[in-house]
């Protein structure tokens, strides 16, 4: 495995939370952790009192399209209900809601493939939305995509009232979206910071401070 | 002594793709170009042009001089052998340097897809960009870069001499000094021109940009540096 995580012990508390750390630090290993695609050799991972294998977990990756499993759109969205036996009318319902609030309405007709990277994104969203997760997971989902759809993914997962969202990310506008920031290196937690409130903390570079981001992002709304 | 000027040449290009439809025009000197846009623009089809991958529909490309082209894509698509030892020996150029750019050292046995995704990317990346190529395409070099590794990339780009440098990316605060500008929108490309005299002709600047004129601050370039600075002159 890539990364050997030794995590003694975190607590992240419901909201968004951003991930970050050098290439190796064990980011990608420390979401699947929280999700339960891989299991602790020692300790425990707890979601709301329950083992990340009973909760119901959404995850969005790099390439999105490489974790989708059918060939059209509606399938795909609608698969993680089928596998928990939802009715066809609920399904059908439950999807058309969903495509309206993420603006897919006009694609779920669509085959997969012939999607734009954007439109990938989105149905991918729209894939680990449907279950309503407990835990929202975006492992750099963030690399490909400019502000503006950053944005708009943002309000998706504000609107969406999940109570977990981790992402991992090296942009630090991108973690001034988040609630706090957990930084690893060499499979340590190095620093979890709060963004809740400003306090004291320094940054070197004002490129590097949420904070700064967080001042353009509030005079420069998203669309231009 | 005189050596040929690397240069690529695209003429009425036009190439269709499902409903979506890329024109482009223009010349690409020796030099760092970056090409920016919105998602779905036409960032990687137009790459993949520039590369030879795919033959426009309409009009011509031409590569002049020596023309060895490379394209850096997703890096999964490169990967031909198992350990990182064989990638790098199945490169043009020295494979114990490429591993040693890379920070790859003590892993040269490792399968390739064991390493993380940045581990991966720095691999490809120095094998790129030591392979003494005229014409190189980045597509997103600094997806899935840490900070380090971004400075790596672009201290490697900064020496480079005589060379065609393309950079697709929508992320510029990791940049090295870019002398030309392109931005691709809804599948047109534009010609915004040179880094920093013609900056204030570029059509949809990112957020950040739009703050810096907002504050009157004049961006002298693109680099890291420039930003940093021009970010620290914003009053508080």
């Amino acid at each position: 495995m890539a990364g050997i995580l030794s995590i003694p012990s975190c607590t992240i508390k419901p909201g968004i939370c951003a991930i970050t750390g050098p290439n190796g630090s064990g980011k990608t290993s420390f979401l699947k952790l929280l999700s339960g695609i891989i299991h602790p050799e020692r300790g425990t991972v707890i979601i709301r009192g329950e083992d990340p294998d009973r909760c119901t977990i959404g995850w969005v990756g790099e390439y999105p399209d490489r974790n989708m499993l059918f060939t059209r759109v509606y399938d795909e969205l609608a698969s993680p209900l089928r596998f928990a036996h939802f009715s066809c009318e609920e399904i059908e319902q439950t999807i058309k809601t969903l495509a309206s609030d993420l603006g897919i309405t006009h694609l779920i007709t669509r085959e997969i493939r012939g999607l734009s990277g954007g439109e990938l994104v989105l149905v991918a969203f729209g894939a680990a939305l449907i279950a309503k997760p407990d835990l929202l997971i975006l492992d750099e989902t963030d690399s490909h995509l400019d502000d503006e759809f950053c944005f708009r993914l943002d309000v998706i997962i504000k609107k969406s009232n999940i109570r977990h969202v981790v992402f991992s990310t090296h942009r630090p506008e991108r973690m001034a979206t988040a609630d706090e920031i957990i930084i690893l290196d060499e499979g340590r937690i190095v620093s979890q910071i709060s963004l809740l409130d400003k306090g004291n903390r320094e940054f070197d570079e004002r490129l590097q401070d949420p904070w700064f981001w967080r001042r353009v992002y509030k005079h420069i709304p998203g669309d231009s | 002594m005189k050596r040929e000027m690397n240069r690529v040449h695209l003429q009425g290009v036009v190439k269709k793709k499902g409903t979506f439809t890329l024109y482009a025009e223009g010349e690409f000197f020796p030099g760092v170009h970056l090409i920016t846009g919105k998602v779905g623009s036409g960032k990687t089809s137009l790459g993949e042009i520039l590369a030879g991958i795919h033959t426009p529909d309409e009009g011509t490309i031409s590569w002049e001089g020596n023309m060895r082209v490379m394209l850096l894509q997703d890096t999964s698509y490169h990967v031909t052998t198992i350990t990182v030892r064989e990638e790098a020996a199945s490169w043009h150029g020295n494979a114990d340097q490429i591993i040693s750019l890379a920070g790859l050292a003590d892993k040269k046995d490792t399968d390739l897809f064991s390493l993380s995704r940045g581990e991966l990317k720095r691999l490809i990346l120095a094998a790129i960009l030591t392979g003494k190529y005229d014409i190189i395409v980045l597509d997103e070099p600094y997806a899935g870069l840490d900070n380090e590794a971004r400075k790596w990339v672009n201290r490697i780009i900064e020496i480079s001499e005589n060379q065609v440098i393309v950079i697709i990316s929508h992320d510029i605060t990791s940049l090295p000094d870019v002398q030309y500008l392109w931005e691709m929108d809804e599948g047109k490309l534009f010609c915004i021109g040179r880094v920093p005299e013609e900056l204030k002709n570029w059509n949809r600047p990112p957020p950040l940009v739009r703050y810096l004129w907002r504050n009157g601050i004049i961006l002298e370039g693109l680099a890291r540096y420039d930003l940093e600075k021009a970010v620290c002159r914003i009053p508080e």
